[in-house]
C-alpha cells in the first residue's frame, strides 16, 4: 500500500505538470456562478414581478404558487422578489466592504513592510489591538457605537476588515525584500518606488486576493448575523439575515421563508470559495 | 534558555495588547455623541448624578488622566453598574462566563471530533472523490450561517423529536450538559471547516514525509502508523489553527447563544447592545478581549514549547 | 427580531408616567372563567413546581422603581397591599387591612390592619412596615411620587393601625392604596440593606424569591406564613427569561415551560389547534396607536393629520399585525372602560386622503420619521404597514428603532416627527386616559385645547355618573374631531399555557394571581 501511495503522489505531480496551462474546473465554476449572483443583484428590478416591500394583507404566508413562485411571507410580500433585492443587499455591502478592506489593508501593509521602523511598528501594533478582539465583538461594538443600518455596518465591516490584509501584505513584502533580485537592483540603481511597484506588487497581490475570497464568505456571514439579530440593515429593506429572522417564527410550519435566503448565502458561499480555491491552485502551479 | 526570553518577550507583548484592548473600549464611550455621563446613567439620570460620574472619572480632566483613572477602575475589577439590571457589571459577567467558556470548550471538542475523521479521509483519499466530496461538505458548512442551522436543529431535534431540551440552560451539571449538546453542535460545524483544511494539510505532509515511507518499509501496519505518526504529528499544527481562529469561535457564540436562550455573555452583550446598557457593552468588550489574548498566549506558548525552532525566528 | 420584550410591561407606563394613576383594576364583563377543565373532582392539588416564560428580566423588583410588566407580575406574588381589586375588578375588598374609616373632614384615612398576617420570614405585620413602605413610595425618587403628593403624613397610633393623611379630600384613597407601588415591604427591609434585600425581596405575599440569576431565571418558593390557608397551591414557580417568541412556544409545546407570558400574535391559531396547549384571553383596554407631533409643522395642519386619519387600512392592520386577533379601533378610551362611549372608526379612504392632502399646506407630500420600539415583532410590523400605507397620499415614513427606554423618554419629551404607543387603563374610569390625552400635567401630542380641558375638569368634579359619561362623550366626539392622534387598533390580553394549568384567571391589567393556580398531573 506505501508503494501505491508514492506512485500516486509521484504520478500526481506529473499529471498536474502536464495540466498547467489549463485554467481549474473549480475556478471557471466558481466565476459562472458568480457572474449569475451579480446578473442577479443588478438587473433585480427587473426579473423581480413583485415590489419587495409591497405587503398584501389578503395574502399573508402562503405556500408557493403560480402567482407567488417561492410564496409569501408574514406581511403578504413575495418571497422570491425579496429573495432577488437582498442578494442586490448583501452583494453589495459584502463586495464594497472587502474591496475597500483590501485598497486599504494593501496599501498599509506595503506602507509597513517597506517603510520598516517606527511606522512599521505603530501600524502593526495597530493591527494587533484590532486582531485582539474577537471578529463579532469588534463589529457589534463599533455597530453600538455609530449606529446600525447599511452604512455602519460597512464602515464597521471595513474598520475591523483591513488588519488581516495589512497583516498579510506586510509579511510578504518583508520576504521578498530580502530576496536577491531586489539587491540586486538596488545595485543597479532602480529608484525606491518603482523597486517597490515593479518587483514587490505582483507577489504581494496573490495572497490577498485568494483571503479575499475567504473574507467575502466571512463578510457575508456577519451582514446576515447582524441583521438578523437586529443591528444591521433594517427593515424593510430585504436582506437575507432579516428574511431568515423573520421567517424563524414559522420554521415549523413554513420552512421556506428562512431557508431559502440560507440557500442564497450557501450559494453564494460556495461560489466564492471555488473562486478562491481555483485562484490558488491557478497560482501554485503557475 | 531560548525559551525563556521568548517567553518573556511574548508575555510582555501580550501586556502592551492587554493596555490596546483597553484603551480601544476607553476610546468608544468617547465616540458616542453626546456627554459621556449621560450615556453611562441612562436618560433617567439626575444631575446630580451626572455630576458625581464627572468627578469621579475625571471627565472634565486631559483625556490621558481619564485613561489612567478608566484602567485603575479596571485592574480593580470596578466595571460599573449595569443600567438594565442595576447590579455591578461584574456580578454580571461573574454569573455568564462560565457558561460561556464551556460552550466554547465543548464546540471545540466537537468540532475536533467532526474534523479528523473527515481530515484523514480527505487526506489518504487525496484528489478522488472522497476528497472532493469532503471539500464540499466542508465549503457548504463554512457558508451556512450558524442562526439558521442553530434553529432547524432545534425544529428538529427538540421540537419533532423532543429528544433535547428548547434552549434555555436548565439547572444542574446534567441539564447544563444536555442544553449545551445542541449549540455546541451548531458552532461546531461552522469552524469544522477550517479545521479539516489544516489538518489535512498537516497530514498530507506527514503522509508524504520519510518518516511514514520508512516505517512502512520496516512493515508496520498502514492503520496504525497513520493513526499513531500522522495524526499525532498533525494536531499540534491544527490547534494552533483552531487557537487562530479563536475570535470565529468566541464571535459564534454570541448569536447562538442568543438564539438557543443561553444566558452567557455573548446573549448579555446582544442584549445590552439593543437596550443601550453602556457599561455592560464596555465590560464585556474588555472581558472578550482578555479572553482571545489569554487563549492566543497559551497556543503559541504550547506550540513554541513543542517546536523550539520557532524560536530562534 | 421576534422578541416582544416589556411590550404589556408598560401597562401603566404611559397613564401613569403622565398624570396620577388610580389603580381600580377593571375585569371585563365576559372576562374569561378560570381556567382548566377541574379534571380532578377534589378541587384543586397541592404540590408542584410551574416554570414561566417571560420576555426579559424582571430588572427590578422595588415596587417603587418599576412598570415592566415581567416585574410587576412577580412583585403581586411577593408582596400586598392594603386593598386589591376584586375577582371581577369592579371594586376593592380588604386585604392587608381588614376596613378603614375616614375622619369627619375627610383628610384622615384610618386602616386597620388584618391580625396573624406574617411575612415569610416570619414576623409579623406592623403598621412599622406600612409607614416605610408608603413613605418609600412617596420619596422624590420614585415613580409613583405624582400619585403619592396626595399624601401629607402617615401616622401609627397603634401596631395594628396606620393612619393615612392627606392635604386635601380624596375620594380615590381606597384605589390609590391598591396600587402595587404602594406594596407592602418589611420596615427597614428586615435589617438588610437595600440592595440585598431586592436581590432575595420577600413581603407578606403568597411567595418570596429564593434566587435570581440574572438574565436566566428567578424562582419563588411558597410563603409558609402565608395568610390565607391553604394557599398558595404550589410549592415554588420559575420565572425564565426567554425573549425570542419562537423558543418560548417550542418550550410550551415540549413542556419545558406551562406558561407563555407573551404568545406572538402569529401563534395564537398553533396555539389554540395543539392539543397539549390552550389560549387563556380577556379583552383588554390596551390601544395602540399613532402620536403626531403638534410641534412638528406638517403635523399641525389637520388636513394632514385627516388625511393620514383616513390612508390608514386599519382592517389590514389587525389582519398582518394582530392576525385577526383584534379590532379596529377609533378613539383611545376602550369600549369596557366604565363611562367610555363608543365612538366611529373613520372609515378608509385614499380617495378622500388624497383630496385632504390637496388642501393640506402639504400638497406634495412630505418626509418624516416614525420611532417605534425595538425589539418587538409587532412594532416592527406597524411601523412597516403604516410606512406602505402612508405612501400612496405622499408621506415618505422612514423607521427609527429605538431601545424601549429612549424611545419612551423622546415621547416623553416630545423629541419625535411621529411615534407608535399604546395605552390602557389601570382605573375602571375614563379619567385617567381622557387627562393623559389633553390634559394640564403634559401629554402625549402636547395637544392643547381649553375647551377640551374645561370638560374634563367638569367631568372630574361632577359626582352624577350619567351626567359624567355625557361628559365624556362629548369631550371623545371633540378631541377625535381634530385627529390630534392616529387610533389604530384594540387588541386583548392573552396568555398561552399547558393544559395540567388551573386557577388562572387574568386581571384587566394584564396580571394574574399565582396564589390561585394549580397543577393537574
Amino acid at each position: 500500500m506505501s508503494q501505491h501511495a508514492a506512485t500516486d503522489v509521484r504520478l500526481h505531480k506529473v499529471k498536474t505538470a502536464g495540466e498547467r496551462r489549463h485554467t481549474p474546473a473549480t475556478l471557471v465554476a466558481g466565476l459562472i456562478l458568480l457572474t449569475i449572483l451579480v446578473a442577479i443583484a443588478i438587473f433585480a428590478p427587473l426579473i423581480a414581478p413583485y415590489n419587495p416591500e409591497a405587503q398584501n394583507a389578503t395574502a399573508l404566508l402562503q405556500g408557493i404558487s403560480a402567482h407567488h413562485w417561492l410564496g409569501t411571507d408574514e406581511l403578504g410580500r413575495d418571497v422570491f422578489s425579496r429573495l432577488l433585492y437582498a442578494t442586490r443587499v448583501d452583494l453589495e455591502i459584502s463586495v464594497a466592504a472587502v474591496a475597500a478592506s483590501w485598497l486599504i489593508g494593501t496599501s498599509l501593509g506595503l506602507l509597513a513592510g517597506y517603510a520598516g521602523g517606527i511606522i512599521d511598528a505603530i501600524i502593526m501594533r495597530l493591527v494587533d489591538f484590532v486582531m485582539a478582539f474577537p471578529f463579532y465583538v469588534l463589529i457589534i461594538a463599533l455597530v453600538f457605537v455609530i449606529g446600525s443600518g447599511f452604512g455602519s455596518i460597512l464602515l464597521a465591516l471595513i474598520v475591523v476588515g483591513w488588519v488581516s490584509y495589512a497583516r498579510i501584505v506586510r509579511g510578504e513584502v518583508r520576504v521578498v525584500a530580502t530576496r536577491e533580485y531586489i539587491a540586486a537592483a538596488r545595485m543597479t540603481g532602480i529608484r525606491g518606488r518603482w523597486l517597490l511597484l515593479r518587483h514587490v506588487l505582483p507577489n504581494v497581490v496573490v495572497q490577498p486576493v485568494v483571503y479575499a475570497m475567504s473574507d467575502v464568505i466571512n463578510v457575508i456571514l456577519a451582514i446576515v448575523t447582524l441583521g438578523f439579530l437586529g443591528l444591521g440593515v433594517q427593515p424593510p429593506t430585504p436582506e437575507w439575515g432579516l428574511m431568515i429572522s423573520d421567517g424563524s417564527d414559522f420554521l415549523a410550519t413554513h420552512w421556506g421563508l428562512a431557508t431559502f435566503p440560507t440557500i442564497a448565502v450557501v450559494i453564494t458561499g460556495l461560489a466564492f470559495s471555488l473562486i478562491g480555491d481555483g485562484f490558488a491552485e491557478l497560482v501554485a502551479e503557475g | 534558555m531560548p525559551y525563556g526570553s521568548y517567553l518573556t518577550r511574548r508575555l510582555l507583548s501580550g501586556l502592551v495588547t492587554l493596555f490596546g484592548i483597553t484603551l480601544v473600549v476607553f476610546l468608544m464611550i468617547h465616540l458616542v455623541p453626546g456627554d459621556p455621563a449621560r450615556v453611562l446613567l441612562g436618560p433617567h439620570a439626575t444631575a446630580q448624578e451626572i455630576a458625581t460620574l464627572h468627578a469621579e472619572w475625571g471627565l472634565n480632566r486631559p483625556i490621558w488622566i481619564q485613561y489612567g483613572l478608566y484602567v485603575k477602575r479596571v485592574v480593580t475589577g470596578n466595571l460599573g453598574s449595569s443600567l438594565f439590571y442595576q447590579i455591578p457589571v461584574s456580578q454580571l459577567i461573574g454569573e455568564r462566563l462560565p457558561l460561556t467558556l464551556y460552550l466554547m470548550a465543548f464546540s471545540a471538542v466537537l468540532a475536533l471530533i467532526i474534523a479528523l475523521p473527515l481530515a484523514t479521509l480527505a487526506a489518504l483519499r487525496r484528489d478522488r472523490l472522497a476528497d472532493h466530496i469532503v471539500r464540499i461538505f466542508s465549503q457548504i458548512g463554512l457558508s451556512v450561517p450558524a442562526v439558521w442551522l442553530g434553529l432547524i436543529l432545534i425544529t428538529l431535534i427538540s421540537v419533532k423529536a423532543h429528544a433535547l431540551p428548547v434552549g434555555g440552560y436548565g439547572t444542574g451539571a446534567a441539564a447544563h450538559f444536555r442544553s449545551l449538546i445542541l449549540p455546541s453542535l451548531t458552532i461546531a460545524l461552522s469552524i469544522f471547516p477550517t479545521l479539516t483544511r489544516s489538518l489535512r494539510a498537516s497530514l498530507i505532509v506527514v503522509l508524504d514525509s520519510d518518516y511514514i515511507a520508512s516505517a512502512k518499509a520496516r512493515g508496520l501496519s498502514w492503520p496504525r502508523v497513520v493513526i499513531v505518526h500522522g495524526i499525532r504529528n498533525a494536531i499540534p499544527p491544527t490547534v494552533t489553527v483552531l487557537g487562530l481562529n479563536i475570535g470565529y469561535l468566541v464571535g459564534s457564540t454570541v448569536a447562538v447563544e442568543t438564539i438557543f436562550a443561553l444566558p452567557g455573555l455573548g446573549s448579555l452583550m446582544i442584549q445590552a447592545v439593543l437596550s443601550r446598557d453602556f457599561p455592560v457593552v464596555q465590560g464585556v468588550a474588555i472581558v472578550y478581549g482578555v479572553l482571545v489574548l489569554v487563549i492566543n498566549l497559551a497556543t503559541d506558548l504550547t506550540h513554541t514549547a513543542l517546536e523550539p525552532r520557532l524560536v530562534e525566528q | 427580531m421576534t422578541d416582544t420584550r416589556g411590550r404589556r410591561g408598560r401597562a401603566g407606563l404611559c397613564a401613569t408616567a403622565l398624570l396620577g394613576v388610580v389603580a381600580l383594576c377593571l375585569a371585563a364583563c365576559g372576562g374569561s372563567a378560570a381556567t382548566g377543565s377541574g379534571g380532578s373532582s377534589s378541587g384543586p392539588q397541592h404540590g408542584g413546581s410551574i416554570t414561566i416564560g417571560q420576555v426579559g428580566d424582571p430588572q427590578s423588583l422595588d415596587p417603587t422603581q418599576t412598570y415592566a410588566n415581567q416585574s410587576i407580575l412577580i412583585i403581586k406574588n411577593v408582596y400586598e397591599m392594603l386593598y386589591d381589586s376584586t375577582t371581577n375588578g369592579q371594586s376593592f375588598t380588604p386585604w392587608l387591612a381588614t376596613g378603614y374609616s375616614l375622619s369627619a373632614n375627610k383628610l384622615a384615612w384610618t386602616f386597620y390592619l388584618r391580625k396573624g398576617v406574617k411575612f415569610a420570614n416570619g414576623q409579623p405585620l406592623t403598621s412599622a412596615d406600612v409607614k416605610f413602605s408608603i413613605e418609600r413610595a412617596m420619596a422624590k425618587n420614585s415613580v409613583w411620587n405624582f400619585i403619592d403628593v396626595v399624601i401629607s403624613d402617615i401616622t401609627t397610633p397603634s401596631p395594628s393601625t396606620v393612619v393615612i393623611h392627606t392635604k386635601t379630600p380624596i375620594a380615590s384613597m381606597l384605589a390609590i392604596v391598591s396600587l402595587y407601588g404602594n406594596a407592602i415591604l418589611p420596615n427597614n427591609f428586615a435589617g438588610k440593606t437595600a440592595t440585598q434585600f431586592f436581590q432575595r425581596p420577600f413581603g407578606t405575599g403568597p411567595f418570596k424569591v429564593s434566587s435570581w440569576i440574572h438574565g436566566q431565571s428567578l424562582t419563588v418558593v411558597k410563603n409558609p406564613h402565608y395568610w390565607q390557608k391553604g394557599k398558595p397551591y404550589l410549592d415554588s414557580a420559575t420565572f425564565t427569561d426567554v425573549p425570542n417568541d419562537n423558543t418560548r412556544l417550542l418550550q410550551l409545546q415540549g413542556n419545558q415551560i406551562q406558561i407563555d407570558e407573551f404568545p406572538a400574535w402569529s401563534q395564537l391559531s398553533q396555539i389554540q389547534a395543539n392539543s397539549s396547549t390552550t389560549l387563556a384571553t380577556v379583552p383588554s383596554t390596551e390601544v395602540e396607536m399613532l402620536l403626531f407631533n403638534e410641534h412638528v409643522k406638517p403635523f399641525q395642519d389637520i388636513h394632514v393629520r385627516e388625511a393620514i386619519n383616513l390612508a390608514l387600512n386599519r382592517s389590514a392592520l389587525v389582519r398582518e399585525v394582530l392576525f385577526g386577533h383584534g379590532s379596529p379601533i377609533g378613539t383611545f378610551l376602550a369600549p369596557n372602560i366604565p363611562l367610555s362611549t363608543a365612538q366611529p372608526v373613520p372609515a378608509y379612504s385614499l380617495t378622500k386622503a388624497k383630496a385632504q392632502m390637496a388642501m393640506s399646506s402639504v400638497p406634495h407630500g412630505f418626509s418624516t420619521t416614525l420611532n417605534i420600539a425595538s425589539g418587538s415583532a409587532l412594532e416592527s410590523a406597524v411601523g412597516q404597514v403604516v410606512q406602505q400605507e402612508l405612501a400612496p397620499i405622499g408621506i415618505k415614513v422612514s423607521i427609527q428603532q429605538l431601545d424601549a427606554g429612549t424611545w419612551f423618554s423622546d415621547i416623553t419629551a416630545l423629541k419625535y416627527d411621529m411615534s407608535t404607543v399604546y395605552v390602557n387603563t389601570d382605573i375602571a374610569d375614563a379619567s385617567e386616559l381622557v387627562e393623559a390625552a389633553a390634559g394640564t400635567g403634559g401629554n402625549w401630542v402636547d395637544w392643547n385645547d381649553p375647551a377640551l380641558t374645561k370638560i374634563a375638569n367638569q367631568a372630574g368634579a361632577v359626582f352624577s355618573q350619567a351626567e359624567r359619561k355625557q361628559l365624556y362623550a362629548e369631550y371623545l366626539s371633540e378631541y377625535d374631531a381634530h385627529y390630534p392622534v392616529a387610533d389604530l387598533f384594540l387588541s386583548p390580553w392573552v396568555y398561552a399555557l399547558a393544559k395540567n394549568v388551573h386557577g388562572f384567571q387574568i386581571m384587566l391589567t394584564g396580571n394574574y394571581r399565582l396564589a390561585n393556580v394549580w397543577l393537574s398531573k
